[in-house]
């Protein structure tokens, strides 16, 4: 038996640089798998107009949507409208939405902007 | 929305039926089943709801019920056993909800033309019709009461009499919940382990929801009731329900049948729900006009193992009140939600899913009852 190679491995350090390196790897690949699998589900934005048209589109999908009446920009997880031909621009004065019970309503051009959750993981809906 | 339910719950294992008008065009029966044989139940649920609308319909002359409607004071009519069972419940919860739920107020519902045939008509315009006066009102709620009505069973066959000439019935509040009982009836004479039933938002969670062999809770998401004239897809979800298994769900509020009017004082939404007084929810007369009220239910969500009862309790619950109607839930024993304008309550202990997402009902006041 080497003997001294026990003594050797008995008397350096118990946590070297290199070990702490590999720690902080296997803790940020951790957190990226559970990211991964228990991210968020997406929320979407829902574009309603006249009551006749559903327009879904993902919060995240950074776009802008020119409409005949006004423009409804989704960027940064955020929902807003400009450039209302309205007279009241109080779909203008709303601002930016994006909580899932949040909307915006342009009466006089019928048109509803919504944010919903991941519907798709429920399994019904009721109150229709 | 419904595609991708549909194709989700066929990935899960369940055999989905696509949704088919029955009791008029705009009323859908859906049903998804596992297990047992589903082909056979699905066609046996169809024809017990078929059964019933043949006996309730008012939209068919020859029905049971519009026999009755037509039928002169002291005449007996012979009518089916599902309309006697209707007629008998609906007065059982008349009783219970202190006639909240009132299944002879269709000549109220016509003197505020929110009955069907009316708001068919309407077609969701403004209507510039008069509004009936309070003296009006009151006359016909004097005779908008089941218990003019006698029920009798002879040698097997079934009879309802009406002692006032002017008395009418109308099914339609507990209809739905009704055909879903029968339906669940069925359910249970097979080897089904997990099925849905649903007709027009009267939902029955059968067994808990499969997927991939695993068995879970229901996620139900209930609809907003804002904005009232919005597609449902836009109005997005108030709140979402985690549902363990054999119990219904029933959501009733404001914005489902509703007219609006055009008064000298401006537009007011004249829902179809009736209260006791024979005035529609959110609707009040303020000595010279007929105004909106300051805060009603908007909507309210029973659950519980009978769909009829459900269905006839969340009407109650518009009509009566977030306060009443909260009483009376607790004192049935069943769980729900009730949402006004500006506040929401919860009656019992019920499971919200996903509250981080489905969080609609965060715009609203927490009321304690």
């Amino acid at each position: 038996m080497n003997f001294e190679r026990i003594k050797r491995v008995k008397s350096s350090k118990a946590f070297t640089v290199p070990d702490a390196i590999v720690s902080v790897i296997m803790v940020i690949a951790v957190i990226a798998c559970a990211l991964f699998v228990y991210r968020l589900p997406s929320a979407d934005v829902i574009i309603s107009v006249r009551g006749e048209k559903d327009i879904r589109l993902s919060l995240d999908s950074e776009t802008d949507i020119e409409l005949k009446h006004l423009t409804v920009h989704i960027h940064g997880g955020q929902v807003w409208v400009t450039d209302a031909d309205c007279a009241d621009k109080t779909c203008e004065n709303i601002g930016k939405i994006s909580g899932t019970w949040q909307r915006i309503v342009c009466l006089p051009n019928g048109v509803v902007i919504s944010v919903t959750g991941d519907d798709d993981s429920l399994q019904w809906e009721i109150g229709r | 929305m419904l595609c991708v339910c549909v194709c989700g719950c066929a990935a899960a294992g369940y055999t989905v039926f696509e949704p088919i008008a029955v009791f008029s065009d705009d009323i859908l029966f859906s049903a998804k089943i596992s297990g047992g044989r589903a082909d056979y139940v699905y066609k046996r649920m169809k024809d017990a709801i078929s059964e019933i609308d043949n006996e309730i319909s008012l939209s068919k002359a020859d029905s049971a019920l519009s026999r009755f409607n037509n039928a002169a004071q002291n005449e007996r009519i012979e009518v089916g056993e599902h309309a006697f069972n209707l007629f008998k419940l609906s007065c059982e919860y008349y009783e219970l909800t202190d006639g909240a739920f009132n299944c002879a107020a269709l000549p109220l519902s016509r003197l505020w033309r929110v009955d069907s045939a009316s708001l068919a008509c309407l077609n969701g315009e403004s209507d510039a019709a008069d509004l009936p006066s309070p003296e009006r009102v009151n006359e016909t709620t004097a005779y908008c009461d089941p218990n003019t009505v006698t029920a009798e069973c002879v040698d097997g066959r079934y009879y309802l009499t009406k002692t006032n000439g002017n008395t009418e019935l109308d099914f339609g509040g507990i209809a739905k919940g009704y055909a879903v009982d029968e339906c669940v009836d069925i359910l249970n004479e097979y080897d089904v382990s997990s099925a849905l039933i649903d007709i027009s938002g009267n939902a029955y969670f059968y067994g808990s929801y499969i997927d991939s062999g695993v068995s879970s809770d229901w996620g139900v998401g209930v609809l907003s009731p804002r904005p009232r004239n919005g597609p449902s897809l836009s109005r997005g979800y108030v709140v979402a329900l985690s549902l363990g298994g054999d119990v219904s769900a029933v959501t009733s509020g404001d914005y489902m049948r509703y007219r609006t009017v055009e008064t000298s004082d401006g537009k007011i939404y004249v829902p179809h729900i009736m209260r006791a007084n024979g005035v529609p929810l959110g609707v009040e007369y303020d000595g010279n006009n007929w105004k909106n009220s300051d805060d009603w239910v908007i909507s309210a969500t029973v659950i519980g193992n009978s769909s009829a009862l459900s269905d006839a309790l969340s009407t109650a619950m518009c009509a009566l009140g977030i306060d009443k109607g909260g009483e009376l839930l607790k004192k049935v024993g069943y769980k729900g939600l009730i949402f006004t304008e500006k506040k929401y309550t919860i009656i019992g202990e019920v499971s919200l899913y996903r509250p981080d997402i489905y969080d609609g009902y965060r715009r609203y006041d927490y009321y304690e009852l």
